[in-house]
């Protein structure tokens, strides 16, 4: 029934007419002006989670909100924050994950900040929006507990900043996230990685208007359903349709040592800057992790970044030649970087076996820029 | 450029303060020619050539004629000459693909077979309208109503106003080129009028008629997968949509107009209230029914002839009004039932000497099925589809039969198509703003008021418009 709101809007700018005050265009300019200033200064006290509480990106962020503060003790015990991509929603368990890792002896809360196309800087924007959820308090004590931040290494996202922007572009999901703050490190990382052709300049500082005018916040014309929430690890079931198993295994088998990177795609890099600014003061240690993936690039990308890791961090993967062989079976994959079924069960095994053994580099390494 | 995005917002806010910043109108023409290219050119700059040469065809044309001798032939065939190469130049774009399509059609269904294939031709956005105005000019300084505009630049001016020229109203010379002699001064009520209507027409573009295409054009792509109700709920849709659609885009271009200080005619007038099919047409795209009727129904003979004949002239410029919008023979069927409604309603009002006999809830409810019918051909991507849609309906009808007589109840799921999307803001668009006599009792007056739901009605717009952007639908004619 929100439509009734345009409704009124609509009759009221016929029903009301000039009265016995003589009209002054300049009068006229300074209310309007003055009712967007008033409107933007609200909008800016605004956090995302009441703009936009249906948002994809906000559905997830409050689900591990709630679930870390309803975690009774998760002070006492570290904090591992995972950030990815689709690879992370269908492939990793953030659940499991934590139980598995409380079985080898490791007490942990785990936190799953993940969205399926989320690009850096949305991945971002999901960081930032739980640090605001959280409270200050909080935040002190993630410090304390410790936090561990560990981020997906995916090589489209490090090659274009801006992944599936261009198709994503103009809809709530892309105008929710492109926040004034996101703009400047998207628009300097998009210019790093020599792909600003893909996009214009002028799309991206359109977003910004879009966000701050909070453009389509009610355009399903139903009152939005604030604390809804939604679980970050969505398991896949069957194959996708153009996915040949076959052919791809056969040519995960023949692929021999992977053809080496000359240097990683630059994109990476402001990201890098950008996560440790935004997340420097409350996370204590950094890793990146790699998930099995059957496509040579993708892996090779993988090797590359572990071997030239930044300084201060832990790598947790990629995944050897032995796991990878465990892997290989139709039934686990729905194409050839999503685990599906049982095959999102042994890459989450695999993570906390990574974990487990890499534990103390990840916890003594303090991250520093 | 679409009106509902943020290019023209900072467009129109640079033209705003730059041509009233101007010292006169002598810089302000010019400006205001180099707006409207730019503005054009934004589609796609290569068509802006398209538009100087009607410009000047239409600026030479004004002056030959006027320089030829009243009532010679001289005179006459420069009309002619100019019109055809004009209606050319439509043709070309508009109407090859459809003839050489149909041509083929015909020859390959008679066992024959052709060479040629259809030409990649894209049609150069609101062609229809700055040619019918060009038209509209010519034949005015024809008729020796209009002296020939002698600045090229004023000429242009008319032709490609940005507010207008993508998709109309179609602005008969002798309403605007008066306007450009005359000395412009900022009028501050005629700002905030402006303002008021260009909100308004934001609100029914932006709100109303993208939510509705959201709704409808799924089912218009797939009309053999849904059932008679959805189907019928899409044409209920499509019947709101493209009121607001287009009366929202007129809106904005008055709205736009006003603000610049110049006044354009109005283009709808709560169509939906019409209780016959004239009446419909004296209230709907009121700038295309007028050109229309004075530059084709009068020519042809308008109602100065017999009777048959009159009938004749109504359908041809019915056909012709439907072929305008675009190349199809759904356009053409759309024309043709109008054409033959119109008749009937004509005959009618011979029949019961204009004295009303139905009761006027019952004319209403006649007029706006028909009118809601003909949406339909207008609509459907295909004459196929046009078909289909009728025969579901046919099908949904005869199950109607069941339901009433088996007392069956409508299962909540086929009740799921949003119906108050589309009948809420119509009902209260014509029930209330349509209304002189509420308007009049209800006005409430307060500029201070006025200006703050000015700014609130602006800012509600774009909390409630869909994301993304959904092109007018008259930019495809």
């Amino acid at each position: 029934m929100l439509i009734l709101i345009p409704i009124i809007a609509m009759l009221a700018l016929e029903f009301v007419v000039p009265g016995k005050k003589k009209v002054c265009a300049r009068f006229f300019l300074l209310v309007l002006g003055g009712v967007i200033f008033v409107f933007l200064l609200l909008r800016s006290f605004l956090p995302a989670s009441l703009v936009d509480p249906e948002g994809e990106a906000v559905l997830r962020v409050q689900s591990q909100v709630q679930y870390l503060l309803k975690h009774k003790g998760w002070q006492e015990h570290p904090v591992i924050i995972l950030v990815g991509s689709s690879a992370t929603q269908y492939g990793v368990n953030g659940r499991a994950l934590e139980q598995l890792l409380i079985q080898e002896g490791l007490p942990v809360t785990v936190l799953q900040f993940s969205l399926s196309g989320a690009n850096h800087f949305e991945r971002l924007f999901m960081l930032r929006l739980f640090l605001e959820e959280i409270g200050a308090e909080h935040r002190e004590e993630l410090k304390k507990a410790p936090t561990l931040l560990l981020s997906e290494v995916f090589d489209a996202y490090d090659e274009s900043p801006l992944y599936l922007f261009k198709k994503e572009a103009y809809t709530r999901r892309a105008i929710t996230w492109f926040e004034p703050t996101q703009a400047w490190a998207s628009y300097q990382a998009w210019r790093a990685s020599g792909r600003d052709k893909e996009i214009s300049y002028w799309t991206l500082w359109e977003h910004v208007l879009l966000n701050r005018f909070a453009v389509g916040s009610f355009s399903s014309l139903e009152l939005p359903k604030y604390n809804k929430q939604i679980e970050p690890f969505f398991p896949l079931t069957g194959t996708k349709k153009t996915f040949h198993y076959n052919e791809v295994e056969k040519e995960f088998r023949e692929a021999g040592p992977s053809p080496l990177f000359q240097q990683l795609y630059p994109g990476w890099k402001s990201y890098y800057q950008a996560l440790f600014q935004e997340m420097g003061g409350v996370v204590t240690s950094l890793g990146f992790y790699a998930l099995p993936t059957l496509e040579p690039q993708r892996r090779a990308y993988q090797d590359a970044f572990a071997a030239s890791l930044p300084a201060h961090t832990t790598m947790l993967g990629p995944a050897s030649r032995e796991v990878m062989n465990s892997l290989l079976d139709e039934k686990n994959w729905f194409d050839g970087v999503h685990p599906q079924g049982q095959g999102a069960v042994l890459v989450t095994r695999w993570l906390a076996q990574e974990i487990f053994e890499k534990w103390s580099d990840l916890i003594e390494t303090r991250w520093e820029l | 450029m679409i009106f509902t995005t943020i290019p023209f917002f900072f467009f129109l806010v640079i033209v705003l303060a730059s041509y009233w910043m101007l010292p006169s109108d002598r810089w302000r023409h010019p400006f205001l020619l180099f707006a409207n290219f730019f503005f054009y050119g934004w589609w796609d700059w290569r068509f802006t050539a398209l538009l100087a040469a009607i410009i000047l065809i239409s600026y030479l044309a004004g002056k030959w004629i006027e320089k030829a001798e009243p009532g010679s032939s001289c005179r006459k065939y420069f009309m002619m000459v100019a019109c055809t190469l004009l209606l050319g130049v439509l043709g070309y774009f508009k109407y090859t693909n459809f003839f050489l399509g149909s041509l083929r059609g015909l020859i390959e269904e008679t066992g024959g077979r052709v060479a040629w294939t259809t030409l990649k031709i894209i049609l150069p956005a609101g062609i229809s309208f700055y040619i019918f105005q060009a038209i509209s000019y010519i034949v005015t300084v024809y008729r020796g109503k209009l002296v020939a505009e002698r600045s090229i630049v004023k000429l242009g001016v008319y032709l490609s106003f940005f507010p207008h020229l993508v998709a109309g109203p179609i602005i008969h010379a002798p309403t605007f080129l008066p306007q450009l002699a005359q000395k412009r001064f900022f009028d501050a009520a005629f700002f905030v009028e402006g303002a008021r209507k260009f909100a308004l027409g934001f609100l029914y573009k932006a709100v109303f008629a993208d939510h509705l295409a959201a709704v409808v054009n799924p089912i218009f792509s797939t009309p053999s997968t849904q059932t008679p109700l959805t189907l019928f709920g899409g044409c209920l849709g499509f019947y709101g949509q493209i009121y607001f659609d287009f009366a929202g885009y007129s809106l904005m271009a008055i709205g736009v107009a006003n603000l610049l200080g110049y006044t354009l005619p109005d283009n709808f007038n709560f169509p939906y209230r019409a209780t016959s099919l004239v009446d419909f047409w004296h209230r709907w795209h009121i700038s295309l029914s007028t050109w229309l009727r004075d530059y084709l129904y009068i020519p042809l003979g308008g109602n100065r002839c017999s009777l048959p004949r009159n009938y004749v002239n109504i359908i041809v410029t019915m056909l012709l009004g439907g072929l305008w919008h675009g190349a199809s023979w759904n356009y053409l069927l759309w024309g043709g039932i109008h054409g033959v409604a119109l008749c009937c309603n004509h005959a009618w009002k011979k029949i019961s000497q204009s004295r009303p006999i139905l009761p006027k809830s019952v004319a209403w409810l006649l007029t706006q099925a028909v009118v809601f019918c003909c949406w339909i051909p207008f609509r459907a991507a295909t004459l196929q589809d046009t078909l289909l849609i009728f025969q579901q309906f046919g099908k949904g009808f005869l199950k109607l039969g069941d339901l009433l007589v088996n007392h069956m109840p409508l299962s909540p799921s086929k009740m799921a198509f949003p119906w108050l999307l589309v009948v809420l803001p119509l009902f209260f668009d014509m029930a209330f703003n349509g209304s002189q006599r509420l308007r009049e009792h209800w006005r409430f007056h307060s500029t201070m008021m006025l200006y703050g739901i000015i700014a609130v009605a602006l800012l509600v717009g774009l909390l409630f418009m869909p994301s993304g952007t959904v092109n007018f639908i008259y930019f495809q004619f």
